[in-house]
């Protein structure tokens, strides 16, 4: 039978699925264009140049990846946890990139993004409060769940297999 | 310790290995798409777009031969600012274009090539023509494939400033911009 959807669970949802599609489809066009995102990452004048592409050639991956694992149920928490990371880098970048006053052109979805630095700075802070928000909730059932039912069971296993497993036992806003 | 800071300990470093692990992950996986997969690899060491266009073969020349492209410096573009026989244009994105660019350039961005490309045509066409093509700096790629598709419908003058708008600005000189 299936479960009555919460406000809680439906905003889950909506959130997984926009993060999830925001980071898919920009981590596809970037790796559409590499030479592109590489330029924009050197041009930004943080890396090396030996790092310039591996940077290019990780990051778009990385995006796909953890937009992924954000659709599927296991994988939620962890997922959630790289794109707010993701965001703080990117916000870091975007952030010395005004103190320097650099002019950048994020390439944050392939082709050159002519949004201005206020803007870019915007968006980054809302995909990083959604996926705070989500990787928050996740961690809440994780730890609401822990303090009433197998307290102290896993709390000597750092591999975390424990904390996804009872993740897992979670009731999944796709019911999955 | 209390078992909450334990806990909260052991979610953290259990996250931050699941970030390590997706990040060798997506590396393995990205060299795997540049090594196979795309049909634009780059190498494993980042070259200026201005240099890796410049060395690709049959594409552009720094030798000033005809239907090559040459390398200017700021002191050639200020020369060549108020002359007639130079059309100067500007390669960045439309938005950038507007907020500031060299004075009396036209916008030809790569990302709207060929609209701005019909709309300037017959400027471009103009007998005896040179055109200089800039972009925001030398880490700007658009300067050159434009300059690189320009090469492509056949004009034969081109000029490329890789110091681009930003060197322009930092030197002082007069800039202009879009309302």
């Amino acid at each position: 039978m299936s479960r009555p959807l919460t406000r809680r669970t439906v905003i889950d949802i909506a959130l997984r699925l926009g993060l999830a599609g925001i980071f898919i489809y920009a981590g596809i066009a970037k790796m559409a264009n590499v030479e592109t995102f590489a330029s924009s990452i050197a041009r930004f004048e943080l890396l090396p140049e030996a790092l310039v592409n591996l940077a290019a050639l990780s990051l778009p991956p990385l995006e796909i990846l953890s937009g992924v694992a954000l659709l599927t149920g296991p994988f939620t928490r962890f997922a959630a946890f790289n794109l707010s990371c993701l965001c703080v880098l990117f916000l870091g970048v975007l952030l010395s990139a005004a103190f320097r006053r650099i002019e950048v052109d994020c390439s944050c979805f392939g082709s050159g993004s002519q949004l201005p630095l206020s803007q870019l700075v915007i968006r980054d802070l809302m995909l990083l409060a959604a996926s705070s928000f989500l990787y928050l909730g996740a961690v809440r059932r994780v730890g609401a769940h822990q303090s009433t039912g197998r307290k102290g069971a896993d709390t000597h296993k750092p591999s975390g297999d424990s904390i996804d497993s009872e993740v897992l036992s979670q009731p999944d806003p796709f019911g999955s | 310790m209390t078992s909450r800071s334990v806990y909260l300990k052991q979610l953290v470093y259990s996250d931050l290995m699941g970030l390590g692990t997706a990040a060798c992950l997506s590396l393995v996986v990205g060299l795997g798409f540049n090594a196979f997969v795309s049909r634009h690899p780059v190498s494993l060491i980042y070259q200026r777009p201005y240099d890796r266009v410049l060395s690709a073969p049959d594409t552009l020349s720094a030798s000033g031969e005809p239907g090559a492209v040459s390398i200017v410096t700021l002191q050639d573009v200020q020369t060549r600012l108020d002359r007639s026989d130079t059309l100067i244009l500007d390669a960045q994105g439309r938005a950038f274009f507007d907020l500031g660019h060299l004075p009396g350039a036209i916008s030809l961005s790569r990302d709207t090539f060929a609209q701005d490309f019909r709309t300037h045509e017959k400027a471009l066409r103009e007998p005896g023509v040179t055109l200089l093509v800039y972009c925001s700096d030398a880490d700007c790629e658009n300067g050159a494939l434009v300059a690189q598709k320009l090469m492509e419908r056949g004009f034969k003058r081109i000029l490329l400033y890789p110091g681009g708008f930003q060197e322009w600005q930092d030197a002082g000189l007069p800039t202009e911009a879009s309302e």
